[in-house]
């Protein structure tokens, strides 16, 4: 659809497809981190669990050293990115704020690029920010790796605040 | 007061003798008829007598007829006395009636108390004697059509009853006379509430309304959050002095 009258209203249906801009994508990562957390903090207590039911009289509460939370929860976010961005392009984050991971050319990443991406992004987080200031809205992750985060809605009719030039 | 004449003198000396006589004559008339009384136990029912043979039967005998014949005179004179009534009054009730006629009514004077009182007792009366003859079903079968009620009840009913209702209290009434407590209590008891309710979730889903209504208010806060992002997107894109190279809305 093309959008001939520049006073028109735009929504975010016009918005489809287009690079997302980094105040979206910054708030998908904060889902998608927070994701990750859940994840890990699950993880401990289900292994708190565990010890509980194996010694109940001897319980204590795991110890783990910051070392051991810092390797886990890169582990996790980058399992979880890179299962999300190898199947559907989408996290949660994503699902939620209405951006996909493509290639350069539109298409679903493979895995071994979406793991790529999952690692680079988890190890080097404040690279999204040079969407900011690129022209196509691109990451560091997006440059290096020929990638690029789109605004994916569906059915969406909210209309946007259209900003003067 | 003047010389008796002979004929008083003698009224008088009889009297005077009468007059000493009577106590004597009075204990003797007891006396005998004591006596009499005794000769008569006797001789009226004498022993070895047969019953039938003695003279207190013929006594008896006699009085049983006597006394038939008087009640069946005193019938006798009934029955005369209601045949001459039926006789007379006719003639009398055409003698009075042909003098009435002959009054002239216009010149009679009524007292005004007089017929008041003459009402008072008069009217009562006529009226419980008319009204007791009066068959209320037989008036309304030989007198009153249905077919004229149903007209006066269709031009007037509404009017009366509104007028009737706008004189009434209803609320005040039905608060002196009726239970309300147990009226509803009543009504609560015949109706069934729970299948109502259920009845009634039924027909409106519920569930589906819940299930849409919570799903539309978490896509309207999914959509705010995406157009406020979308906003700020634009915002630091100009920021930093720039257009996206496909600005929205160049194809969707």
């Amino acid at each position: 659809m093309n959008r001939t009258n520049p006073d028109e209203p735009l929504t975010v249906n016009q918005l489809h497809g287009k690079p997302a801009g980094v105040v979206t994508r910054t708030l998908a990562g904060a889902i998608d981190y927070a994701v990750a957390a859940i994840l890990l903090g699950s993880s401990y207590l289900g292994l708190a669990a565990l010890q509980f039911l194996w010694n109940p009289v001897r319980f204590s509460w795991p110890v783990w050293p910051i070392a051991t939370w810092l390797v886990l929860g890169f582990v996790y976010l980058v399992a979880y990115l890179w299962l999300a961005w190898a199947t559907n392009g989408k996290t949660l984050g994503g699902v939620l704020m209405g951006t996909r991971v493509v290639s350069i050319s539109g298409k679903r990443l493979g895995p071994v690029r979406a793991l790529l991406r999952a690692a680079f992004c988890t190890a080097f987080p404040i690279g999204l920010f040079a969407c900011a200031a690129t022209p196509r809205s691109r990451s560091v992750q997006d440059i290096v790796l020929l990638t690029k985060v789109v605004y994916h809605y569906r059915n969406a009719t909210v209309q946007i605040e259209r900003l003067p030039d | 007061m003047g010389e008796p004449s002979p004929a008083q003198r003698v009224a008088d000396t009889a009297l005077g003798v009468a007059g000493a006589a009577a106590p004597v004559v009075g204990a003797v008339a007891r006396r005998g008829w004591r006596t009499a009384s005794k000769i008569w136990s006797v001789a009226a029912r004498p022993p070895l007598v047969p019953e039938r043979w003695t003279l207190g039967h013929f006594t008896d005998q006699a009085e049983i007829r006597g006394r038939a014949m008087r009640e069946q005179a005193s019938i006798d004179l009934a029955e005369t006395s209601t045949r001459l009534g039926d006789a007379l009054v006719p003639l009398v009730a055409h003698q009075v009636l042909s003098r009435l006629e002959t009054i002239d009514l216009s010149q009679v004077r009524l007292d005004p108390t007089q017929l008041e009182q003459a009402l008072d007792v008069v009217v009562p009366f006529t009226v419980e004697a008319t009204l007791s003859r009066l068959d209320p079903l037989v008036l309304i079968e030989n007198h009153i059509r249905l077919e004229q009620i149903e007209k006066l009840l269709d031009a007037h009913l509404a009017d009366v009853l509104a007028l009737t209702l706008s004189q009434l209290d209803l609320t005040a009434i039905v608060r002196e006379n009726v239970d309300l407590v147990g009226l509803t209590n009543d009504v609560v008891d015949q109706v069934d509430l729970a299948g109502i309710t259920q009845n009634v979730i039924d027909e409106i889903d519920l569930q589906a309304i819940i299930r849409e209504s919570t799903s539309g208010i978490a896509g309207d806060v999914v959509n705010g959050t995406r157009a406020s992002a979308a906003t700020a997107d634009e915002f630091i894109a100009s920021f930093f002095g720039r257009r996206r190279p496909n600005p929205p809305g160049a194809t969707v």
